[in-house]
C-alpha cells in the first residue's frame, strides 16, 4: 500500500468512525422516548448493527500501515 | 445535588447535538462550541466542571485545547473523544491522556457510555496526584 492510499483509507476510516457514531447516538436518542415496542426492536438493532459495523471499519485501520 | 454543567466542543454539528441532548437528558447543563478556540471562550465565561473535546478540528485542536483548559483550571476533568485520522485513534487518544485528558473515547461510542464515563468522573474524589 503505497503512503497516498494509506493516508486515503485512514481519512475514509475516520469518515465511517464519525458517520457510525452520529447513527447509533440518533437510534440512542430516539430509545429515550416512548416508542411502541417493535419501533423499539427496530432501533436496537440499528445500534447492534452499527457496532459490528464499527468493528469491520476497526478491521480495515489494522491493514493500513500507519503513517509517519 | 447540584446541577453540573459540561462544555462540549466538536466540529461535527450533529454529533454535538447529540451529545448536547445526552447530557441534557441526564439532568446536565451543557454548553457547546465548534472548535477549541470557541470551546475556550466559552470555558472562560462559564468555567465547567467536565469539558468533553473532539481532537481533530478546525482553528484550535483538542490536544492544544486540553493544555489550556487544564492551564486554565487544573481541576477541570476532561474527556477526549476521537475518531482517529493518520495515525489511528488510539494515537491521538494516547496522546491526549499524556497532556491530561481524564479520559478517553474513541469514536464511534455509545452516547450512554460517555454519559457514564462523565459521571464516574465527577462521582470520583478528586485525587491529590493522578494515578501513574
Amino acid at each position: 500500500m503505497t503512503p497516498q492510499e494509506a493516508h486515503d483509507l485512514s481519512a475514509l476510516v475516520h469518515a465511517f468512525n464519525n458517520l457510525l457514531g452520529k447513527i447509533m447516538g440518533a437510534a440512542e436518542l430516539a430509545l429515550d422516548h416512548a416508542a411502541p415496542l417493535p419501533v423499539r426492536r427496530e432501533l436496537e438493532a440499528i445500534l447492534q448493527l452499527t457496532e459490528e459495523g464499527a468493528g469491520l471499519v476497526a478491521g480495515l485501520r489494522a491493514i493500513a500501515p500507519p503513517e509517519a | 445535588m447540584r446541577q453540573h454543567q459540561v462544555l462540549i466542543i466538536d466540529d461535527d454539528l450533529e454529533l454535538l447535538r447529540q451529545m448536547v441532548a445526552a447530557f441534557r437528558s441526564r439532568g446536565f447543563e451543557p454548553f457547546a462550541a465548534v472548535d477549541g478556540q470557541a470551546g475556550l471562550a466559552q470555558f472562560v465565561r462559564t468555567p465547567t466542571d467536565l469539558v468533553v473535546t473532539d481532537i481533530i478540528m478546525p482553528n484550535r485542536e483538542g490536544i492544544e485545547t486540553i493544555v489550556a483548559l487544564k492551564k486554565a483550571s487544573p481541576s477541570v476533568k476532561v474527556i477526549a473523544i476521537s475518531g482517529g485520522y493518520r495515525v489511528g485513534p488510539a494515537d491521538f487518544l494516547h496522546l491526549a491522556g499524556h497532556v491530561g485528558a481524564d479520559g478517553v473515547l474513541a469514536k464511534p461510542f455509545k452516547l450512554s457510555a460517555l454519559l457514564d464515563a462523565a459521571e464516574a468522573l465527577l462521582a470520583a474524589p478528586c485525587p491529590a496526584a493522578r494515578a501513574s
